[in-house]
């Protein structure tokens, strides 16, 4: 079932001046509910201004964005809707902090959303499990944690709105290998739990291709590719020449490729890779 | 005479609360980088790496224990400037180390607070946006460029002042993977042309090419070697938050699977050549 569509939606910045910028020039597509999208591209290819649409922080300058087939964008209340229904997590969130504790920092969406206090207090202990928040947390300062709670706290806070569409401009940037996992698996659990849709924009080639269903690719405003992670992968060439680049694997055997030629080419990850050149090293030493 | 360390750690403790003595941010940590070294000290969020790189031009001297600068000893304030002049830093957030609205001036606000005449400051300025790839950007503004061009403007305003060393704190954290490989990529051609260079990072695969790796965890050194010594010790990396880059991680699982690797491939070159290398081919 389509819960977001977008529907043939431009963009552009600074009209009228020498520095006019087309951000989005004629991008369509749709999300399925649970769906797990990827979003990717270089600087500057129309990925936070397609993002800060999706719940109407920027509005389309022509084209209409649809959340289960209604225009978001129809009147007051309908913006209103979008806005707890799609929730955006910016890059870096954590300097977003401002309340005295993490809990009543948590508790600012719902207590936008008007909801009672017994459901606030319900929804930041569900939200701070998700990220992983001991109680002790709950009541420390967000001022006190370090880079990696401040994140996931800054994040908790969004998921307690329980939006429908979570989604999330590179989640993971500036953390460590373990700090990565660790925050991919919460956005994880948050998915399961609430049959929710996630997209996620990020820079990390290997880990869209761990994790997402499927990519969308933007080059300079323009949705350039969209499909499954396979399908998107096995066009090497063209997401280098958009200034992209490949998972690891897929590199290597590409590499290999031109050797040897009769190598598959679906392989992204590094347990993939690993079984194929282990299968291909033994049929090669077999003949 | 000549001091072959031009930097040197000894025992250094660090301490952000001199009320708490027990909280070292740095405990006891010892490592030198020679001239033209290139050194990349790995450790997880919050392992004490950046207070490594503000000791590192007297930003914060040690609590207890030295650090020397071409044998120049941090703590002595009437070092200082020499010292920061030797030593560079270049932090993580392009935005917060622009001071001009031009490139050009950006990079010369180093030289210009050396008293240097005009005419010396031209050139140091044009030859280190050349050494960084950015001297067509030169009267560009400093807010348009990407975050990349900002990091090697701020690189090439260290190198106006002519340092023998300079340290990345995460230069490329905050970079997309094409503004990664510019910085890398600027680090390591300075590198052969004699800088000293310390690289602190948790990306992995930056480690690869350095001299020697320097893993830090709790403040505390955990380990010092080659790079291919140090992924070789996949299980410690792994415990202190860290990992090993995707080759090194198909190349340990090729060997699981009885593929007979030899060495530890490091690089996707590597392992392709070596991969080709035992089909015969």
């Amino acid at each position: 079932m389509v819960i977001l569509e977008v529907k043939n939606v431009s963009y552009g910045y600074s009209h009228g001046t020498p520095f006019e910028i087309t951000a989005l020039d004629d991008v369509s597509f749709s999300v399925e509910k649970g769906e797990l999208v990827g979003i990717i591209g270089h600087t500057g290819s129309g990925k936070s201004t397609l993002i800060k649409m999706l719940n109407s922080l920027l509005k389309p300058e022509s084209g209409q964005i649809l959340l289960d087939g209604k225009d978001i964008n129809k009147d007051k209340a309908s913006i209103k809707e979008a806005r707890s229904r799609v929730g955006l997590c910016f890059q870096y969130p954590e300097y977003q902090l401002f309340e005295e504790t993490c809990a009543k920092d948590i508790a600012f969406g719902p207590k936008n959303m008007g909801l009672s206090k017994a459901e606030i207090e319900e929804r930041v202990i569900k939200a701070a499990e998700f990220v992983g928040f001991s109680k002790e947390l709950l009541n420390k300062s967000p001022f006190d944690l370090s880079g990696g709670q401040k994140r996931r706290c800054a994040i908790a806070g969004v998921m307690a709105m329980f939006p429908e569409v979570l989604i999330l401009d590179e989640p993971t940037a500036g953390l460590d290998p373990k700090g990565r996992n660790e925050l991919t698996a919460m956005i994880e659990n948050y998915r399961k739990a609430t049959g929710a849709t996630v997209m996620i924009v990020s820079h990390s080639m290997d880990d869209m291709a761990r994790n997402a269903d499927r990519l969308l690719v933007m080059n300079k405003g323009k949705l350039a590719m969209d499909g499954k992670v396979q399908d998107v992968f096995s066009k090497a060439d063209k997401l280098i020449e958009m200034g992209l680049s490949v998972p690891v694997s897929t590199s290597l055997v590409n590499r290999l490729n031109s050797k040897l030629s009769d190598m598959p080419t679906d392989v992204f990850t590094v347990e993939d890779a690993a079984e194929l050149l282990s299968s291909y090293y033994k049929r090669r030493k077999a003949l | 005479m000549e001091n072959k360390h031009l930097l040197d750690f000894q025992n250094v403790f660090y301490t952000y609360d001199e009320e708490d003595k027990d909280s070292f941010a740095v405990k006891d940590i010892s490592f030198t980088v020679d001239k033209g070294e290139y050194v990349v000290i790995l450790g997880h969020n919050g392992s004490g790496k950046s207070t490594i790189a503000k000791l590192s031009n007297s930003i914060f001297v040690p609590s207890e224990g030295k650090v020397f600068v071409d044998g120049m000893d941090t703590a002595d304030e009437k070092n200082e400037f020499k010292i920061r002049e030797k030593v560079g830093v270049v932090f993580q957030n392009p935005d917060n180390q622009i001071v001009a609205s031009i490139v050009e001036e950006d990079v010369a606000f180093g030289p210009e607070n050396l008293g240097i005449p005009p005419k010396t400051i031209r050139e140091r300025v044009d030859n280190a946006l050349k050494a960084v790839g950015m001297y067509d950007y030169r009267l560009h503004e400093t807010h348009r460029l990407s975050g990349g061009q900002k990091q090697r403007v701020a690189i090439a305003g260290m190198i106006a002042m002519l340092p023998e060393c300079i340290v990345f704190d995460e230069p490329t954290a905050m970079l997309d993977p094409r503004g990664r490989r510019e910085v890398i990529n600027t680090a390591r051609k300075l590198n052969s042309e004699g800088m000293s260079i310390v690289l602190i990072t948790h990306f992995m695969e930056e480690a690869v090419f350095a001299d020697k790796v320097i893993v830090v965890d709790g403040g505390r050194i955990l380990a010092e070697g080659t790079p291919r010594e140090i992924f070789s010790k996949t299980e410690m990396l792994i415990s202190c938050g860290l990992d090993v880059p995707d080759t090194v991680k198909l190349s340990l699982l090729l060997k699981e699977k009885g593929v007979p690797i030899e060495g530890l491939p490091l690089t996707e070159e590597e392992l392709t050549e070596e991969y080709l290398r035992i089909l015969n081919l």
